[in-house]
């Protein structure tokens, strides 16, 4: 009974370990004490009463880091991703070091669980290749996150169902009935599990890999996309432009004519009435989309045509600024165009809500870094700054605020991009930084 | 006094503004000068060199010259950095948020909108007099930090707290009255720059506490009045109520 004792409360501390070591989730050490003891107390007292100690200690080990971490995370799927794998390193683990214990002291599984010294050393080589294992699969699995960040839900399903599918096949004999002779059949089936665990997370990444190449095709097809709309509206500005020469002639000719008779007069009421205003409708002329020319990431200019275009046909004021030419951002392509897409939807979408909107955009050079600053118009009351940065402009309806999020841990994750949420002077300012390190 | 430059090509243009100026100088009898008309960008800059002035620049952007109203300002910002910078273009060239970037202007002036003119001006010189005028000995307690090599300042007074990101220990979130801002740092360096109003209540969190608000033990939250929280470690509990009821008694 001791040594079932030592057994559940040692792998509980190690279950626990090895989730830390695998998610990156911060934990109060308060936290993690109470859910030490109380899923020893549960273990201890489950397998106590029940007829089949082993499974029930079993299950417990998979049931209960999992409830805890949903209750801290909130997080279903990656909560039992978590503890199974967790356990799943745990058996192969164990089943190694019986393995080598066995070659080098020469005895055998059933000894190891009755002696007390070899029990000692079977836990202390467990705790060991437990750590480094976890530690090697949590930096793998976050890698694996990363790449998932956007991906949807049911891919991550899948994976979750890989997981706990290598779980069962491999891993159900010992988990029903552990005091079948262990040394043979151990080490081939923790050599299987680990072999299987490494083909199962290379299957994941190159699974994940054919997704990100299929939306990088899809992507490429946008910008295309983008850009000939793109080209259409320089089309038709040109259109415009020849228009405007051919008034401007006739303009010339009339005050040639007035000069000419010398009629002062008639030349004030001319200039008056028909070219002042022409200054003041020039401002508003559809000319600020051929700003965009400076930009030479053809992905970014037609994601920004196409955004401005449809905020233009929205009826909000839009203006371009992009002095230097932008050649490169040090900043995965797709991120980029992501963010910046969602930054001038939420900026659009603020606009919605205004009387004259303006939306401004301006790309700026500063030494190696590139500042994108994409301003909007607001009006008092203004939203509250937390509300914006936590959600964005999701005053209205579901999943709308969800985009911001996205920015944020795309934003996280990276290290030489920075994102400054403010208000001045009733403009909201979004300013993404970017610094291009190789210049 | 105010130094007021002229920087413009078009000679007409140029005599324009500055009839406008003298007469607005005149009628509210300020004692700002015209310091120098032209349309010469080296001459401006030559100015600066011999005297050490606070000016107030009307700008041409577009000046027929290898140095452009923009590449000027700059040039400027290195004599006067406090100066009043007031862009003169056309709608076409018109670029507020780089010309504020870039040499932090003041205002720019639509050549489209001539008829307005003399209005505009008269606001620019307005609105410099009023700056200069206010009073700078008004010294506010500041932090600064650096976003990739380049300095920036914010007033203590108008930060609510400082946030580590979890999981990115490096990067720190300031939240302020203004809105959100972010850098590369670390919380134990920041505590350090800050005085006894400041208050590392959390591994994650370093909160103001001459901004109002409200703790709540039993979560152990502090809730600031623009509705956003922050967590307190149980360790740091009481302390942070004594640093509380030592800032209110």
């Amino acid at each position: 009974m001791g040594i079932l004792f030592f057994q559940a409360i040692c792998t509980t501390i190690l279950l626990y370990m090895m989730i830390l070591n695998l998610s990156n989730y911060s934990f109060d050490s308060w936290q993690i004490i109470f859910a030490v003891n109380a899923s020893m107390l549960i273990t201890i007292i489950v397998s106590y009463v029940s007829e089949n100690k082993d499974m029930s200690a079993n299950i417990c080990y998979i049931c209960l880091p999992a409830v805890f971490l949903f209750l801290k995370t909130k997080k279903i799927i990656s909560s039992i991703i978590y503890s199974a794998l967790s356990l799943i390193i745990m058996i192969a683990s164990s089943q190694i070091s019986i393995f080598f214990i066995c070659k080098i002291l020469r005895t055998n599984s059933d000894k190891i669980r009755v002696d007390t010294y070899q029990n000692c050393l079977y836990f202390i080589i467990l705790a060991i290749l437990a750590y480094f294992i976890s530690k090697l699969i949590g930096v793998i699995t976050r890698r694996i996150e990363d790449l998932l960040i956007g991906i949807e839900t049911k891919y991550k399903a899948l994976v979750l169902l890989g997981f706990v599918s290598v779980l069962m096949l491999f891993n159900y004999q010992i988990f029903i009935n552990p005091n079948v002779s262990l040394t043979e059949y151990s080490i081939i089936s923790s050599i299987i599990s680990i072999l299987f665990l490494i083909f199962l997370i290379a299957g994941v990444f190159s699974f994940i890999n054919g997704i990100k190449i299929s939306i990088e095709t899809a992507h490429k097809q946008d910008s295309l996309k983008q850009l000939q709309e793109y080209t259409v509206n320089l089309e038709n500005m040109y259109g415009e432009m020849r228009k405007f020469r051919h008034d401007y002639i006739n303009i010339l000719a009339t005050l040639y004519g007035y000069i000419e008779y010398k009629d002062l007069e008639g030349l004030e009421k001319y200039f008056n009435t028909f070219i002042a205003p022409i200054g003041e409708k020039m401002r508003d002329t559809n000319s600020t989309l051929d700003r965009l020319k400076k930009i030479n990431i053809l992905e970014l200019k037609g994601l920004l045509a196409l955004k401005l275009m449809q905020a233009q046909d929205q009826g909000i004021h839009v203006q371009i600024e992009v002095v230097e030419s932008i050649e490169a951002i040090d900043f995965y392509i797709i991120d980029l165009t992501r963010i910046i897409g969602i930054l001038v939807d939420n900026a659009v979408e603020a606009c919605e809500e205004i009387k004259d909107p303006v939306l401004k955009l301006a790309i700026v050079k500063e030494a190696n870094i590139i500042n994108i600053l994409i301003v909007n118009s607001i009006q008092e009351p203004f939203p509250s700054i937390e509300k914006i940065y936590k959600e964005g402009f999701s005053t209205k309806g579901e999943g709308r605020g969800l985009g911001l999020h996205t920015v944020r841990r795309i934003i996280d994750q990276s290290n030489n991009v920075i994102l400054n949420t403010y208000i001045s002077d009733n403009d909201f300012i979004q300013e993404l930084k970017i610094l291009n390190k190789e210049d | 006094m105010l130094h007021i430059f002229i920087c413009e090509d078009n000679i007409t243009h140029k005599n324009q503004i500055e009839k406008c100026i003298e007469n607005y100088i005149m009628i509210n009898d300020f004692d700002h000068k015209i310091a120098l008309s032209t349309d010469n960008p080296d001459k401006v800059i030559d100015y600066l060199k011999q005297n050490r002035v606070t000016g107030l620049y009307f700008l041409d952007v577009d000046l027929n010259h290898e140095l452009d109203g923009i590449k000027l300002a700059g040039k400027i910002r290195e004599f006067d950095p406090r100066g009043f910078i007031v862009f003169i273009t056309t709608h076409d060239e018109a670029l507020p948020l780089t010309f504020q970037y870039k040499v932090e202007a003041m205002d720019f002036i639509l050549k489209e909108e001539f008829y307005d003119l003399q209005n505009k001006i008269h606001e620019c010189i307005f609105n410099a007099h009023k700056r200069y005028s206010a009073k700078l000995s008004e010294l506010q307690r500041t932090f600064s930090f650096t976003v990739f090599d380049k300095l920036m300042t914010i007033e203590c007074s108008k930060i609510y707290f400082f946030e580590t990101v979890p999981g990115k220990a490096h990067k720190v979130h300031i939240y302020t009255t203004d809105g959100v801002f972010e850098f590369y740092g670390l919380l134990s360096q920041v505590i350090k720059e800050l005085d006894s109003n400041f208050y590392r209540c959390h591994k994650s969190y370093i909160i103001n506490l001459q901004q109002e608000l409200e703790l709540n033990p039993k979560e152990r939250l502090v809730r600031f009045k623009n509705g956003s929280s922050c967590g307190v470690s149980s360790r740091k509990l009481s302390g942070l109520r004594d640093a509380l009821n030592s800032k209110h008694a």
